[in-house]
């Protein structure tokens, strides 16, 4: 039995070096990638999706694996406790590889914003007689009518500038800004569902932690569209917020007549 | 090295260099491109029928370019082209150019070879090199335009009209 314990423990041991191993390759490859190009999001997105890749190919040998040595045990305590250790590294496994994620994310968006600056920068001229216009807005896309020669132009943002704001940058930002309730909010998750029969209390904390998540969220999102006040942030929070209040209608435990929290 | 022996090397490094640099970027491997095929008629060569182009770049295990059989009918081309250029050399000038020559099909078609045949190492091979494209740099930035009236050229002067304020045609659509 012991030998079984140790292959479990030796092969455990492997896959972690792989993961610390796939994980100090990603850090400067990814540098790499978001210091070369994020204007166009295809690199960055292949090489994020090139990390996922690779370590859910791990947790996928950890259930393979696990298989292959249940099958040569008899149940009972010991079995549980192995089982639970190939768990754990596979949760703590993926919750660093998405804290990753969300920080080179950010970390793309940041870089991009660079490039935004550097569009905003720039003075747009009439493409009739070529004097500068001042552009009502400059995130997205506008008419002005020339003062010199009356002609209407229609002015389009850069593509940082479009990528941007149209695009997956600010979700990456907020997402960043609110790692620390997300990490909360995986831990209540977590919990809750550990629990063989959770009760109103529990449901109450998990709702908590998911409102904190939101929150901190919609905050540091609203803030990144221009012209984006108190009322957009809240209308953006009830609408992220209300996916866990239809889960806490709709779901199936004990907890299905729960009335409490937006509508 | 006279100044026609010069002339005639420059040459052939140059129009070596414009193989590579039309043959080489092709993706994907076997395909073609508009400036491919520009080289493929200025030197007289057939280019493969579509299928089998493409199996001959699977068959050489190319990850990227034109076929090698097509690049090594060009570099033939070339160097048959220099062969017959090399009047008004010296017989040891001449004598050195022709060994240069017979060197030239091989040893730059093994080079293309081992390039186009180079796959991008680790994780990140193919992000990175897609990275270096920087494929959208021309839209990094910010810029406008007029609406201008297809019949008079007169520019749009009124957002949401759509008649030209000057000869009263339509400034988009039929009309």
């Amino acid at each position: 039995m012991q030998a079984i314990v140790d292959k479990w423990e030796a092969f455990l041991g492997k896959v972690s070096a792989r993961f610390r191993e796939i994980m100090a390759e990603a850090e400067p490859g990814l540098d790499e990638i978001i210091a070369t190009e994020v204007l166009d999001p295809a690199p960055v997105s292949g090489a994020l999706s090139a990390v996922k890749a690779r370590v859910y190919g791990l947790q996928k040998k950890i259930d393979e694996s696990w298989a292959s040595i249940d099958a040569q045990l008899e149940g009972g305590a010991l079995r549980n406790q192995l089982q639970e250790r190939g768990r754990a590294l596979s949760k703590q496994i993926e919750m660093e590889l998405e804290v990753f994620l969300i920080h080179k994310a950010a970390q793309a968006a940041r870089a991009l914003k660079v490039l935004v600056d550097k569009e905003l920068g720039q003075v747009p001229r009439c493409s009739g007689c070529g004097v500068d216009l001042v552009p009502p807005v400059r995130h997205e896309a506008s008419t002005v009518t020339c003062a010199h020669c009356n002609a209407v132009n229609t002015l389009m943002p850069g593509m940082a500038t479009l990528m941007f704001y149209r695009g997956s940058a600010p979700h990456a930002l907020a997402q960043e800004a609110a790692l620390a309730e997300w990490k909360a909010q995986q831990q209540a998750e977590q919990a809750f569902h550990d629990i063989r029969e959770p009760g109103p209390a529990d449901l109450k904390r998990l709702e908590a932690a998911h409102v904190a998540y939101w929150r901190t969220y919609c905050q540091a999102f609203c803030q990144l569209h221009p012209g984006w006040g108190p009322a957009e942030v809240e209308r953006e929070y009830t609408g992220r917020v209300g996916q866990f209040y239809y889960w806490a209608r709709h779901s199936n435990h004990t907890l299905a007549n729960a009335t409490w929290g937006p509508a | 090295m006279t100044e026609r022996d010069a002339q005639l090397r420059q040459a052939l490094a140059t129009q070596v260099a414009e193989i590579l640099d039309a043959a080489l970027p092709i993706e994907p491997a076997g395909g073609t491109s508009a400036a491919w095929d520009a080289v493929l008629r200025r030197l007289g060569v057939t280019p493969l029928p579509e299928d089998a182009r493409f199996a001959a770049a699977q068959r050489e295990q190319q990850a990227r370019g034109a076929p090698i059989e097509e690049v090594s009918s060009c570099l033939e081309r070339v160097v048959a082209a220099a062969r017959g250029a090399q009047a008004g050399l010296l017989p040891a000038q001449a004598m050195e150019l022709e060994a240069l020559l017979a060197r030239v099909p091989e040893q730059i078609a093994s080079q293309y070879r081992q390039a186009a045949c180079a796959r991008p190492r680790g994780m990140f091979g193919y992000a990175l090199a897609d990275a270096r494209q920087h494929r959208y740099e021309r839209w990094h930035k910010t810029s406008s335009y007029v609406l201008r009236c297809p019949s008079c050229g007169g520019p749009q002067l009124e957002a949401g009209s759509f008649t030209c304020e000057y000869c009263g045609a339509p400034l988009a659509g039929s009309g």
